[in-house]
């Protein structure tokens, strides 16, 4: 942890010395508001705002954004971040605001290789607003996703679903803070990262339940399928609980393929290294097939190169 | 075309390994049915793991020959597979995210792939599935779901029995097949044995009841006690079982 903090500091220097570099881009600020994103009642992806973004080698991008939605909107955000791109870094932050009832899905696919990211999502959702992420992060040599949930009205809720696909020495750092501030506030955060090779998967979740805040029901679960002999994963569940009457638990699991799962892939004549293949795809395939139709599709095409060229020895 | 002799056999636990099989012997020629009854653990089971295969299930002693080839030879479960012998699980395993149909092809490709056949096409398959699958009253939409994932028990022996049509083994070995079915999944997976019962084909029927017997007859009953097969006979010798108990059956 301490190492990984350290190269952070090192990735991520204050913006005044990176500026003087050459060829750094700055992505425009964006606010995505109201006006910025077409009504989608049922959370149909053909109407979702789509944000796409291709990285470009040795350049910072560096974003700003906002979202607000308004009482009893329902929204899809889609984000597409994209590129094999040595020594590019990419850092920014997304600023949400969900106001009563309403309900936003939030997925971001982002795919490439030689490149680092921090991102900051700052959510406030208030009473009976649903907050749900999906983040696929395949690759990159040093990424930090933070999600950061305050849910300040009754009965909010946030959902967080994150899936690191992680080889060579790459490194995935995954932050969720989820604050409950007001009664009958429920979360579900479950992470779940397939490290291969020598690569390093870090969770750390956090729930923070103030004392107003009762009858909250929160669950995260971390898993951790490791691929080979040096592969890496520290997980760190947080509980700081002031209130009497709340459900908070979590659950971790950290291993490599099912046996079992296996045996019985090869008792229907499935050679092993295909069997093994069929099984970290599937740890994929289970989370991904759950999206809209379009972005299961993208996301799958994302997923393929590395799951061929994943070594699983 | 099964043969086996002298088999013994044990199970890696955490307490040591623990002998199973005693030196079992046992021949089941092409066309015929036998079935393998006996009380809990007395190695029924066992001799299902250890036929195809099942890490941490290690034959000591004797020879498994299917069809001349010793299955006990062969390193992994895939060449068992592929030498012909199928296993229907007591507990089929729920494999979230793996595709139902994409599982049948798979396997029934690397059967043909193994038998120098040319691989079977999406279109293909897909007829071929559906036709097996009308057979044992099954709905299309299983293909679209994940292998057993969230599936009835019943759902799950007919998956079985859909799997062995497809991959048309030369024996297949049944364990518990009777196991959490009702008494109409029952009939649907009996009537699914049964329609495979062909000249070139054996089977191995494991179960506990006599009541799966009713609709797969057995040409061959054995009684497997203490890791040995302690009695022998026909189809009346499970009627016996069921009417007298184990006790009384054996000490006779």
């Amino acid at each position: 942890m301490t190492d990984l903090n350290h190269q952070l500091t090192e990735a991520f220097p204050p913006p005044a010395t990176r500026a003087e570099k050459e060829h750094w881009v700055f992505t425009k600020p964006q606010t995505f508001t109201r006006s910025a994103i077409t009504q989608t009642a049922d959370l149909d992806y053909s109407n979702a705002e789509t944000w796409e973004h291709t990285l470009q080698p040795a350049t910072w991008h560096q974003g700003q954004h906002a979202l607000t939605l308004e009482s009893n909107e329902q929204r899809t955000l889609v984000e597409f971040i994209i590129g094999d791109a040595p020594e590019a870094l990419l850092t920014d932050t997304l600023d949400i605001s969900l106001q009563q009832g309403s309900t936003l899905r939030h997925i971001r696919l982002h795919a490439g290789t030689q490149h680092q990211q921090r991102r900051i999502v700052n959510v406030t959702a208030d009473e009976n607003a649903t907050y749900q992420q999906f983040t696929l992060t395949v690759g990159g040599t040093l990424s930090r996703t933070e999600t950061l949930v305050d849910l300040i009205g009754e009965k909010a809720h946030a959902e967080v679903v994150s899936l690191n696909l992680l080889q060579g020495e790459e490194k995935a750092d995954t932050l969720n803070h989820t604050h409950f501030k007001a009664p009958s506030c429920t979360a579900d955060i479950r992470q779940r990262n397939v490290v291969a090779d020598a690569a390093h998967a870090v969770f750390q979740g956090k729930f923070h339940v103030d004392q107003i805040a009762q009858q909250t029901d929160a669950y995260m679960l971390c898993q951790n399928i490791l691929l080979g002999e040096k592969a890496c994963a520290s997980h760190k569940p947080e509980l700081e609980i002031y209130a009497d009457d709340v459900k908070c638990s979590h659950g971790a699991t950290t291993g490599t393929l099912d046996e079992a799962h296996l045996f019985y892939l090869q008792a229907r004549g499935i050679p092993k290294a295909q069997a093994k293949q069929m099984l970290i795809a599937a740890q994929v395939h289970d989370l991904i097939d759950n999206l809209p139709d379009a972005i299961t599709a993208r996301a799958l095409a994302l997923t393929e190169k590395w799951l061929k060229g994943v070594s699983h020895a | 075309m099964l043969k086996i002799e002298n088999l013994q056999a044990k199970v890696a636990e955490d307490a040591g390994d623990k002998t199973i099989l005693n030196g079992i012997n046992l021949t089941v020629q092409a066309g015929e049915v036998h079935a393998i009854m006996g009380p809990n653990g007395a190695g029924k089971s066992t001799l299902a793991h250890v036929l195809s295969g099942k890490p941490g299930y290690e034959a000591t002693n004797g020879t498994a020959t299917l069809d001349g080839q010793n299955l006990l030879d062969m390193e992994e479960p895939d060449e068992r597979a592929h030498s012909g012998l199928f296993l229907a699980f007591q507990y089929p395993v729920e494999l979230p995210g793996v595709n139902a149909a994409q599982f049948l092809r798979t396997a029934l490709n690397a059967h043909r792939t193994a038998r120098g056949e040319e691989e079977l096409n999406g279109a293909d398959f897909l007829r071929l599935a559906r036709a097996k699958m009308a057979d044992l009253k099954m709905d299309d939409a299983f293909l679209k779901r994940a292998v057993n994932s969230g599936f009835s028990g019943g759902e799950k022996k007919r998956f079985e029995i859909l799997q062995m049509a497809l991959l048309e083994p030369k024996l297949a070995v049944l364990d518990e097949t009777d196991s959490g079915l009702d008494i109409d999944a029952l009939k649907i997976v009996a009537n699914g044995v049964n329609a495979m019962r062909q000249d070139d084909r054996g089977f191995i029927v494991i179960t506990h009841y006599q009541r799966l017997l009713d609709y797969i007859q057995p040409d061959y009953v054995h009684i497997l006690a203490n890791g040995k097969i302690v009695k022998s006979g026909g189809a009346e010798l499970a009627k016996q079982l069921e009417a007298e108990g184990y006790d009384k059956v054996m000490a006779a």
